[in-house]
């Protein structure tokens, strides 16, 4: 049992100052964490656990990955800094800054999109990751990258040389990117992930 | 009232013990609810239920017994999948564990599992002497930073972080870090630790080197085998060199120890792990913990 130098009668009292004096555990050391947004679809849901894995495993930081069911909830918590970082597709990004983007490449698109998110939204366009976005009628939404707010490389200086391993050191091309979804199927989606970073010596 | 205060107290706490949800009775422990500070000398012993967090203030000095269990209530208020249960140390802590009368810090669940409680948190604190000591199912077993601090024999198991330091330049010896998801974690930031003669097996990564590691830190006379991803593991922003050599790899093949090993060699980028030269043959140490 616990003894006080002898004085246990006087814990009650202690106790009740100590239950006002409650000590914070907001500020516990359990390491520093992201949230990463993604949509609630197969693809997505496989590269946010590629990306998630791969921060995780190479920085040590924790990835909360936060699931959402619109493009627009997810935007409302990138712009209120609840977001870290998340996937987005050229297309509806300019669409999204009334840029019909004339007769832009794809390539001159994807440029013209980051200027301008990070000159009129604090959010930092990494390179393309491989692939590119599909809507439901299979039409393409442009290249897809990793997008990050300002505050966060900050914090993270290291996100960019990581995160650009997936488009640079591996292509995660469309082809590749199915053939993870499909084997998600069957395996868990987070397996599939681990084990395709592991393979690919990025983990 | 403070006579009616006294015998109450030990009938509420345990009855609190009792009808926590998940966790199995523990007659007669204390319980010491969220908030509980620590600001002078007090001598933990028998069974201790934390529930949140105890905090060992700058004039407290906290002292374990041998034999002592101290269990941590699951819950987590703050929703971030950790148990909040800790005890942190910013005054002194000495655990005073017998190799026969271990002390032991675990979950009280029923169905214990690892970050069901928090950590030893020991930082910015006059010191730390941990002898013979348990640590389950936490988030880290042991955190120490900014803190001189002397751990011997203890054990390290089925936690997310066995054992985890930064700016500390502790001593780790005889000791045992098996089944966490890292068995060591750590960021020297200037300051050299001294890890010797202990058993880093079982986990998914051994030793974890985080970041700013300049090769201050000794390993030497360790068991690095069996562990299920990698031996060792260094961080994306860890560009130095660590000296490890001197220790037991599981294996006297060169190419079998490389490739249990993420450094350099695998990202050009990083640090590499300096291994040579390494022990030929597992050293003998802490057959005395072999049984637990």
């Amino acid at each position: 049992m616990m003894q006080k130098n002898g004085v246990l009668g006087a814990l009650p009292a202690i106790l009740l100052v100590a239950a006002l004096a409650a000590p914070s555990a907001v500020n516990a050391c359990v390491g520093r964490k992201l949230v990463l947004g993604a949509l609630e679809d197969a693809r997505q849901g496989m590269v946010s656990r590629i990306i998630s894995i791969l921060i995780h495993e190479r920085t040590g930081t924790t990835v909360e990955v936060k699931f959402y069911a619109a493009k627009e909830e997810l935007m409302e918590d990138v712009l209120k800094d609840k977001v870290d970082l998340y996937v987005d597709y050229v297309e509806p990004a300019l669409k999204r800054l009334n840029d019909d983007a004339g007769s832009l490449t794809g390539s001159e698109r994807f440029r013209q999109v980051k200027r301008r998110y990070d000159e009129e939204m604090n959010l930092v366009w990494l390179k393309p990751l491989g692939f590119e976005g599909r809507t439901d009628k299979g039409e393409s939404m442009g290249l897809a990258a990793v997008v990050v707010r300002k505050g966060t490389l900050k914090k993270f200086p290291a996100l960019p040389r990581l995160l650009e391993k997936i488009g640079t050191r591996v292509i995660l091309d469309d082809h590749l990117l199915d053939s993870l979804v499909a084997k998600g199927q069957s395996v868990k989606p987070a397996r599939v992930a681990r084990e395709f970073l592991k393979e690919k010596k990025l983990i | 009232m403070p006579g009616t205060m006294r015998l109450l107290f030990p009938l509420l706490s345990m009855a609190l013990a009792v009808v926590e949800c998940g966790v199995p009775p523990v007659f007669g422990a204390v319980l010491l609810p969220a908030g509980k500070i620590i600001e002078d000398t007090v001598r933990w012993s028998g069974d201790v239920v934390v529930d949140g967090v105890v905090l060992v203030r700058d004039s407290g000095r906290l002292e374990i017994d041998p034999g002592t269990t101290i269990r941590f209530i699951r819950r987590d208020d703050d929703g971030d999948g950790i148990g909040d249960g800790e005890i942190r140390v910013e005054g002194v802590i000495r655990v005073n564990g017998t190799v026969k009368r271990p002390v032991i810090f675990t979950s009280a669940s029923r169905n214990p599992a690892p970050a069901d409680w928090k950590y030893l948190m020991i930082s910015h604190a006059h010191s730390a002497e941990v002898s013979n000591a348990i640590f389950e199912y936490a988030f880290s077993g042991v955190q120490i930073h900014y803190t001189r601090g002397t751990f011997r024999g203890i054990v390290s198991r089925h936690n997310i972080d066995g054992f985890r330091f930064s700016t500390a330049p502790v001593v780790l010896e005889n000791s045992y870090l098996v089944s966490n998801d890292n068995g060591i974690r750590f960021e020297e930031r200037g300051a050299g630790a001294k890890i010797v003669g202990n058993v880093i097996s079982g986990n998914r990564v051994g030793v974890f080197a985080v970041i700013k590691c300049r090769g201050l830190t000794e390993f030497r006379n360790n068991v690095l085998e069996g562990n299920s991803g990698y031996n060792v593991k260094l961080g994306e922003m860890q560009t130095g060199d660590i000296p490890m050599s001197g220790n037991w790899w599981g294996s006297v093949n060169r190419s079998d120890i490389v490739s249990s090993i993420f450094d350099g060699r695998v990202e050009p980028a990083m640090g590499k792990v300096v291994f040579e030269p390494y022990l030929r043959k597992k050293p003998s140490v802490l057959e005395r913990w072999s049984e637990r």
